[in-house]
């Protein structure tokens, strides 16, 4: 057991852990922020997927000895009420079905998004689908992802 | 909270604040007062309370096919009522119900009970109105969750009005709508939990959490009928947070105290299972038989004639269709919360038949199913 210290969503937190304990159960079990999710564990489906520095990072990759010091953003802490452009855009274009898979979804949305403010839809479906939607809400996706990049980039204008 | 069915009932009747009209297949039931509440027990109810929010209790699960908006909807549209002021409950499993959620069913076994169930209570509101108003019913209308009375410019809320409506004699064959005049059903509407979803707040099986809970992590065979070769029972105790291997007749159960040393324990057990037999189940094989089969001599299942008018066949599609042997696998992975005090257990499952579930969990436990104050189960589905 060590002492983890570590931001998310703008708030430190010290907790005790495995060294080997995965990010994502720090967030889900020690913290009880359910919004990320499990689904493989092993770094595949991207359910797990927050930000870091705005770039996208697999929680269930990232071990307890490596994450002190570090701060993350969780879909809890992306905006206080639902305003992030990546989040209206899902809403409009009704992405959702069962909605598992869709808070890491929106993460890797955004970690795309601060890449490239223009992606191609190529590049779009190129990223999106490493990540795993049982549902198949990726021609969807793909649409929300363009609408919130155009009012992103308008917004920088 | 309501905690159970009956409480509810006698809270609902005895306050006389809200107007309740239970559906239980074809039928329509109204709870009056306190006095039926015994014999009011319907699978789902629409319940209006005097605040003007409106509650539809039904067992139906929500699993992305979107049920929780597609049902709200259908209420609304004859209740006259705004659509997104519908919270929906999940009804609890009983012994006696049928709350399962499959083959394509909810909105076709839905439909006629929650149009019916939502042109009765607009009609008892109807009612409720015109008679204090004491005016012809007939020069009321049910407007966006109020009725109006155009002649005059009144108009009364669904709130103020329910306490009389539940004293109106249920309509035994209400009016139902014309297609023509649909405003809802039809047209596009956004998903009631979509706001939910996407800002994390959706919650799921997995997320539930009992305070002092121990997390399992289950070994599966990797086919029917294999046995352990090979197992590091100890490995998997000495993993930090393991409080207990345990092993079932298809599986073995590494309890700890969080799910991360569940899932280490359970990897530390390196179980070695035994080869499949010869004759066992191979995709490969499922295939071929599957593609000989096809080129036998078979026989008619449907045979439909075009509809008259249709013109002469331009284009004929010719096509294969090969539905392989999938796991019906979800990303929310297997899952279930167990809370077992005494002789009562409230299970959490996302579960598309909860009083199955229910009933198997009542057997192994030898606690009796019951429907009343002390529902064994609750689900929590998605
Ligand atoms: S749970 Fe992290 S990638 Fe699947
Ligand atoms: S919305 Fe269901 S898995 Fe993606």
């Amino acid at each position: 057991m060590s002492k983890i210290d570590f931001t998310v969503n703008g708030t430190r937190h010290v907790v005790e852990a495995d060294d080997d304990t995965p990010l994502l159960w720090l967030i889900r079990d020690n913290l009880g922020l359910t919004g990320t999710k499990f689904g493989c564990g092993v770094g595949v489906c991207g359910a797990c997927t927050v930000l870091e520095n705005g770039k996208a990072v697999r929680a269930c990759q990232v071990p307890a000895s490596e994450v002190s010091s570090r701060s993350f953003v969780t879909i809890e802490g992306l905006s206080s009420d639902g305003s992030h452009p990546c989040q209206r855009a899902w809403l409009q274009e009704e992405v959702v079905q069962c909605g598992y898979c869709q808070a890491g979804m929106i993460m890797t949305a955004c970690g795309l998004l601060q890449q490239y403010p223009n992606p191609s839809d190529e590049l779009i479906d190129n990223v999106m689908s490493d990540s795993v939607c049982r549902c198949g809400t990726y021609p969807r996706m793909r649409k929300a992802i363009r609408r919130a990049a155009d009012e992103m980039r308008t917004k920088k204008q | 909270m309501i905690t159970s069915r009956r409480a509810f009932l006698k809270t609902a009747a005895l306050s006389g604040a809200s107007l309740v009209i239970g559906f239980d297949g074809g039928r329509l039931l109204q709870a009056i007062d306190a006095s039926v509440a015994g014999s009011f027990q319907p699978n789902g109810w629409v319940c209006i309370n005097s605040d003007g929010t409106i509650i539809l209790t039904i067992g139906k699960c929500e699993m992305g096919q979107g049920v929780r908006t597609s049902l709200a909807m259908i209420l609304a549209e004859e209740l006259e009522a705004e659509w997104t002021r519908i919270k929906l409950l999940q009804a609890k499993p009983s012994a006696d119900s049928d709350l399962g959620t499959g083959g394509s069913d909810s909105m076709a076994s839905s439909w006629k009970p929650l149009r019916q169930a939502g042109a009765a209570a607009r009609e008892m509101l109807i009612t409720a109105a015109a008679t204090r108003w004491k005016v012809d019913r007939g020069s009321c209308k049910a407007v966006d969750g109020a009725i109006e009375h155009s002649a005059s410019g009144r108009r009364l809320d669904y709130g103020s009005l329910v306490a009389d409506a539940a004293k109106v004699q249920l309509p035994e064959n209400p009016p139902l709508k014309n297609a023509t005049d649909f405003k809802i059903i039809g047209h596009r509407t956004a998903r009631i939990d979509g706001p939910d979803i996407v800002s994390g707040k959706a919650r799921y099986g997995v997320d539930v959490k009992v305070p002092g809970m121990l997390y399992a992590s289950l070994e599966r065979p990797p086919f029917l009928g294999a046995k352990v070769k090979n197992l590091r029972e100890d490995n998997a105790r000495a993993v930090g947070g393991v409080k207990s291997v345990i092993k079932l007749p298809r599986g073995i159960v590494v309890v700890a105290n969080s799910t991360w040393s569940a899932i280490k324990g359970r990897t530390a057990l390196a179980v070695e299972w035994s080869e499949p037999p010869k004759d066992a189940f191979d995709s490969d094989a499922h295939w071929k038989k599957l593609q000989t089969a096809s080129r036998e001599t078979g026989f008619v299942t449907r045979e439909e004639k075009p509809p008259s008018g249709t013109g002469a066949i331009t284009k004929t599609i010719d096509a294969t269709y090969y539905y392989p042997f999938y796991a019906h696998a979800p990303v929310e992975t297997m899952n279930c919360v167990a809370d077992v005090r005494g002789n009562r257990c409230t299970i959490w499952a996302p579960t598309q038949a909860p009083e199955r579930l229910q009933k198997q969990v009542a057997q192994l436990l030898g606690i009796a199913p019951r429907r009343q104050s002390s529902d064994p189960t609750s689900l929590v589905a998605r």
